[in-house]
């Protein structure tokens, strides 16, 4: 029914006091593994923190004092504080992770670990 | 899209439906495609905020038509990528603000950085605007 279920699993929030932005994601198919995409406009490297555990992958910001004084009359996006955990597949290979940080997208490179992956064998 | 799963309550049938994204269970499409945008008022300047991930600098266009700023984007997409999941896609957009009277139109300054297309206008001072709009009368 859902093809996502092949390549991530959303991990539902429990409900904290904290108000944390979801971000939105893309999830890209690749012949080896798949690729996540999250939209993390005006959000830099150090901001954002990474982690693996039993298979599962968060996302999260990086928890700190923000000093903004700047006093919006329309505000539609703020990333100070944001969560979103993701259920990896067995198949992939959570020790070679791979994260990249451009325009405002955190892209996540997936790999299949090198044993669930076909292999070609030559004839002698 | 906001839910709470309680794995131990509902029957797993329904569970089973409630892990799922809305739009997959009607067949719609869900993509974000509008960004969204942040303002801010100083004395001297507006500010305007636009959240534009994974747009590059090169591809967004602004421009003054009358009273209206546009900025619009149009890429094309890499037909080849086969998405599973796609909750945002601002490759092509087109959004206008109605420019206040005091905006100095001489005065428009652009940037970017980290998907954040950031446009200040400068306001002109509300003396000014009346001694234009003094002479306006005469």
């Amino acid at each position: 029914m859902n093809d996502t279920q092949k390549t991530a699993v959303e991990k539902p929030q429990a409900c904290t006091t904290k108000r944390y932005v979801r971000p939105h994601v893309n999830i890209l198919k690749k012949e080896d593994g798949f690729t996540i995409e999250m939209a993390l406009p005006g959000v830099s490297k150090e901001d954002v923190s990474m982690m693996i555990k039993d298979q599962l992958l968060t996302i999260e910001s990086v928890d700190r004092e923000v000093e903004d004084s700047t006093s919006f009359n329309r505000r539609e996006f703020n990333f100070t504080h944001f969560k979103r955990a993701f259920t990896l597949p067995e198949d992939i290979d959570s020790d070679h992770v791979e994260a990249q940080l451009a325009h405002g997208v955190l892209s996540i490179t997936l790999v299949k670990r090198p044993e669930v992956m076909p292999k070609k064998i030559n004839i002698q | 899209m906001r839910y709470q799963r309680r794995n131990s309550t509902l029957p797993s049938l329904l569970a089973d439906i409630f892990s799922n994204n809305i739009s997959q269970m009607v067949g719609g499409d869900m993509t974000e495609n509008i960004p969204s945008v942040n303002v801010s008022t100083d004395d001297d300047k507006y500010s305007l905020f636009l959240a534009v991930p994974g747009v590059a600098k090169e591809d967004i266009d602004l421009k003054i038509e009358k009273d209206q700023f546009i900025i619009s984007a149009a890429t094309s997409n890499d037909e080849t990528a086969t998405y599973t999941k796609r909750e945002f896609d601002y490759s092509s957009f087109r959004k206008s603000f109605t420019l206040p009277e005091d905006v100095d139109r001489e005065g428009i300054t652009a940037s970017y950085e980290d998907g954040v297309l950031r446009v200040d206008f400068s306001r002109i001072a509300q003396e000014e605007l009346e001694i234009v709009k003094k002479i306006e009368i005469k």
